[in-house]
């Protein structure tokens, strides 16, 4: 068989830049790898000089697990309240005139749009006066001030995507506006509210700013536990925290791949 | 033509150079093009929605082939201005409209128009066009058909043009292909097509054509339809449609004697449509329904529908 | 009866609305009016005075930085996705959504081994011999450092972002393009950008405020010594010195610097 040259060239091309896109997304994920399995490894040595599984053992047996639970505990709380206060607010957004809708969906804009450090620390001032800085119930709070703004976002643009008159038909054949709620526009909307509540659930177990801010020192979720561990140069447990803290983010982009759209993510461009 | 789906767009790109083919060769006056890419295919098309870049103006548009190939300036301004003088739209939005006018504030026709020049502007071996003329209203559809044509045998550049319209496609092609579910169907001149329509398909899609289901006889060369034997060379036994246009059927009295080498079926009148041109009488032969044209509304009920022989086409169904 | 039924809907939103109000309005406000207090609770300049001499050059890092990082994204952003548009890559499209769910914490982290002077990449290059380690440079802990890893991690919602926008230009549109001999470059440049300009202009202005507004990745590889992002600043001026006078004041710049963009993004957000 007769190879075409240009086929061929092409081809390298192409192997080329896929190489080069593996190296910059994968290369600095790699140095998380391979420091947490070095033993020992100091300079001059390209790679380690010792390989094992040591720190994994005791990172596993340390407080990182406790911080492991405290993140999950919070995010499932977090993921809840969020839901329980969006979806009727999305859903009223959706399809009626609420009194002072445009000034509440402009009030549901800015956050994202401001920096949050500064507010955060303020808020921190605010908590801390009710008892509640250095709480769960405190980072619970600022974890759902981000979540909330753009959770009510998704579940307005989710209720309105489902057609008003498959609610009409129900109140037609004389359904109550709660029932037609209740069996019409929720069970249509699960899709779009579990996807959220996924992102949700991420969002919070990823948080640094706010539970930097308001947990210190005593609630230490994985991000902040991470944090620590690579201030104070253990690399190894750091970045074995960082391994740990990347799992969940990539099974769900594994499962929600086809779902992504740019407008649903904007609360990740700022975790 | 042919009908919504059948291909059309698809055997249009597939000219262009956009789709590659899985089998068969496209040649230009001999040459193949089947392995070229579009640019080197010397094709220019003008798409179903024009696909004039919203953000250029009318001249950058039409320009921009020009520009790709180098043309020195002053050249591309000639010719674009040569190219839109041809389509008319010069005179329409004048030197100025064209270099600051934007697609998107141009009427449908006019829009037509640049595309059409963006198109001829590059001086292509093979114009294309596809379904240049759906998105205009009836009128001004009737209207820039003839200038399309006209403009056509001026330029004399060979053009592919694809319609779902059969009158459009009949009146201003030197040469009609019909297609059908990815399938070219016919090939002929347009009064072939229209007079001899080779298939049942062909001959219903042409319009105003009566469709019988018939059956065939090998044993004495005959097709029963309608509740009479026609005869025809048949070698197969099955099923067969029976095809004749509803212009070139007459009616009879039911007692009148007929002459000649026709068909006749007996049928009862249902109803009678004035459609413009002619009135329409829905004619029930058997179970079947057929129409029939003539300039005046006839006032019987029992009548024989008489169609000379040789405008009766015979297809035997496959399968 | 049916402003009773507005009012009805709009109780459901008092909750929700209350958290947000009070844990993000309250403290918005309460730092704008902090930035004009003394420790001892007098109206003053003071503090943007402080911040004026401190942190000017700050401010001008943090907007450099932002301004080369977004360079870098729209530059690779969009010859990238005119590349996925026009011949498309499943393979590579997926991996750069990869970054997108990397959390900030660990893309700083990642990117201060990988960018160390002993990192990852030092090594590789010295093994081809282009830098000498026993004195390499270090691109972790310098502005380079940071907007390269601001870069990574944006570059996923850029991707997504300027897909989204190259894929709702009609196919037509290129093939019309590609028919006078354009190729991916060319459509990229000439039809895909300028169709795509406003929602690029949308995207670009999310990106750099939240550059702007980074405070995780600098913490993590930003330099001890010489000039600093402002969101640090801010913390290390809260933890460090308790001052939340100054902290405020700088905030408030950042708040200013972001409204540009924040005015912008409302007005095209809610305009659809
Ligand atoms: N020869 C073929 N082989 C395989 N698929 C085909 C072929 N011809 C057409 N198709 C498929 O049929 C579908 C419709 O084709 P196309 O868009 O070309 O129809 P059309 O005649 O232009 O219709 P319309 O009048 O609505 O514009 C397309 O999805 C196309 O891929
Ligand atoms: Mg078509």
């Amino acid at each position: 068989m007769k190879v075409n040259p240009g086929a061929m060239g092409r081809a390298t091309v192409k192997i080329a830049f896929l190489a080069l896109v593996l190296f910059v997304i994968f290369g600095p994920l790699s140095s998380l790898a391979i420091w947490s399995v070095a033993e020992k490894w100091y300079w001059p040595y390209a790679l380690p000089q010792q390989v094992g599984l040591f720190y994994w053992g005791r990172v596993l047996g340390s407080d990182l697990m406790r911080s492991l639970q405290l993140g999950f505990f919070i995010a499932t709380a977090v993921t809840m309240l969020t839901l329980l206060c969006t979806v009727p607010v999305g859903y009223a957004l959706a399809r009626f005139d609420v009194l002072f809708k445009s000034v509440i969906m402009m009030l549901f804009l800015l956050p994202q749009a401001f920096p949050q450090l500064p507010v955060f620390a303020n808020a921190a001032v605010l908590l801390y006066k009710f008892d509640l800085g250095a709480t769960i119930p405190g980072v619970v709070l600022i974890h759902m001030v981000g979540s909330l703004v753009y959770a009510v976002w998704i579940m307005t643009a989710v209720f309105k995507s489902i057609p008003v008159e498959m609610e009409e038909a129900a109140i037609n054949l004389g359904a109550s506006r709660i029932k037609t709620f209740l069996t019409i526009a929720l069970p249509l909307a699960v899709p779009g509210i579990v996807a959220s509540s996924l992102l949700v659930f991420l969002y919070s177990l990823d948080e640094f700013t706010g539970t930097l801010l308001i947990g210190a020192p005593f609630v230490v979720t994985l991000p902040v536990f991470m944090y620590n561990a690579s201030m104070g140069y253990e690399l190894q447990v750091a970045s074995i925290t960082a391994l740990l803290l990347m799992i969940p983010g990539m099974v769900l982009l594994v499962l929600l791949e086809r779902y992504l759209k740019a407008e649903y993510l904007s609360m990740f461009g700022r975790i | 033509m042919g009908p919504s789906g059948c291909g059309k767009t698809t055997l249009l790109r597939s000219i262009a150079g956009f789709i590659k083919v899985d089998s068969g060769r496209i040649c230009f006056d001999g040459r193949d093009v089947t392995g070229l890419p579009p640019q080197e295919r010397d094709t220019a098309m003008v798409f179903q929605n024009y696909a004039l870049w919203p953000h250029m103006t009318v001249f950058d548009n039409v320009a921009y082939g020009l520009k790709l190939k180098k043309v020195p300036a002053s050249e591309v301004r000639r010719r674009v201005m040569g190219a839109l003088e041809l389509v008319e739209m010069v005179d329409i939005l004048g030197v100025e409209g064209i270099e600051s006018r934007k697609p998107p504030e141009l009427s449908g026709g006019q829009q037509q128009r640049v595309a059409l020049a963006r198109a001829l502007v590059v001086q292509p071996k093979v114009l294309l066009l596809d379904e240049p003329l759906s998105n205009l209203d009836a009128k001004v559809r009737q209207r820039v058909r003839v200038e399309i044509r006209r403009l056509q045998k001026r330029v004399r550049i060979t053009t592919i043009h694809v319609t779902h319209d059969q009158e459009e496609a009949l009146s201003i092609a030197d040469s009609v292909v019909v297609m059908d579910k990815g399938k070219v169907i016919q090939v002929g001149s347009p009064q072939e097509i229209y007079r001899r329509p080779q298939s049942a398909f062909v001959a219903e899609f042409l319009g105003s054509s009566n469709v019988l289901t018939g059956q065939l006889c090998r044993a004495d060369q005959t097709v029963s339809v309608g509740g009479i034997k026609l005869s025809c060379a048949t070698a197969a036994e099955g099923k067969a449609t029976v095809v004749f246009r509803a212009d070139e059927a007459r009616l009879a009295g039911e007692e009148a004697q007929v002459q000649g080498n026709v068909v006749v079926f007996q049928g009862d009148v249902e109803e009678t449509l004035f459609v413009g041109s002619a009135f329409r009488h829905f004619v029930k032969i058997g179970t079947e329904l057929v129409m029939v044209d003539s300039p005046e509304s006839s006032p019987l009920r029992r009548v024989k529908v008489v169609v000379p022989r040789e405008k009766v086409q015979i297809y035997p169904l496959e399968g | 009866m049916r402003r009773l039924e507005n009012a009805f809907w709009f109780a459901f939103a008092v909750p929700t609305l209350g958290i947000v109000l009070v844990l993000f309005f309250a403290p918005f406000l309460y730092s704008a009016l902090g930035s004009f207090q003394s420790k001892s609770g007098q109206l003053t300049l003071d503090n943007y005075a402080l911040v004026a001499r401190l942190y000017t050059k700050d401010v001008l890092y943090t907007v450099g930085i932002a301004t080369f990082s977004l360079a870098i994204v729209l530059f690779i952003g969009i010859l990238l996705c005119g590349y996925l548009r026009v011949y498309g890559n499943k393979l590579v499209e997926f991996l750069f959504k990869i970054p997108l769910f990397v959390p900030f914490v660990v893309v700083g982290h990642a990117m201060r081994v990988f960018l160390a002077p002993h990192g990852i990449l030092n090594s590789m290059v010295a093994q081809i011999g282009l830098i000498n380690l026993d004195n390499p440079p270090s691109l972790a802990y310098s502005w380079l450092g940071i907007s390269l890893a601001l870069a990574w991690k944006n570059m996923a919602m850029a991707v997504l972002l300027i897909l989204g926008a190259f894929r709702s230009v009609h196919e037509t549109y290129l093939e019309a393009a590609r028919n006078f001999g354009a190729g991916a470059i060319r459509q990229t440049l000439d039809v895909l950008l300028p169709m795509s300009a406003s929602s690029l202009a949308v995207a670009s202005v999310l990106m750099f405020t939240s550059m702007l507004a980074s405070f995780s990745i600098p913490l993590m590889i930003g330099g001890g010594k010489g000039a600093q992002m402002t969101m640090i600043d801010v913390y290390y001026r809260i933890t460090y010195q308790g001052d939340y006078g100054a902290a405020n004041a700088l905030g408030v710049v950042s708040y200013l610097l972001a409204s540009g963009a924040a005015i912008y993004y409302l007005r095209t957000v809610t305009r659809k």
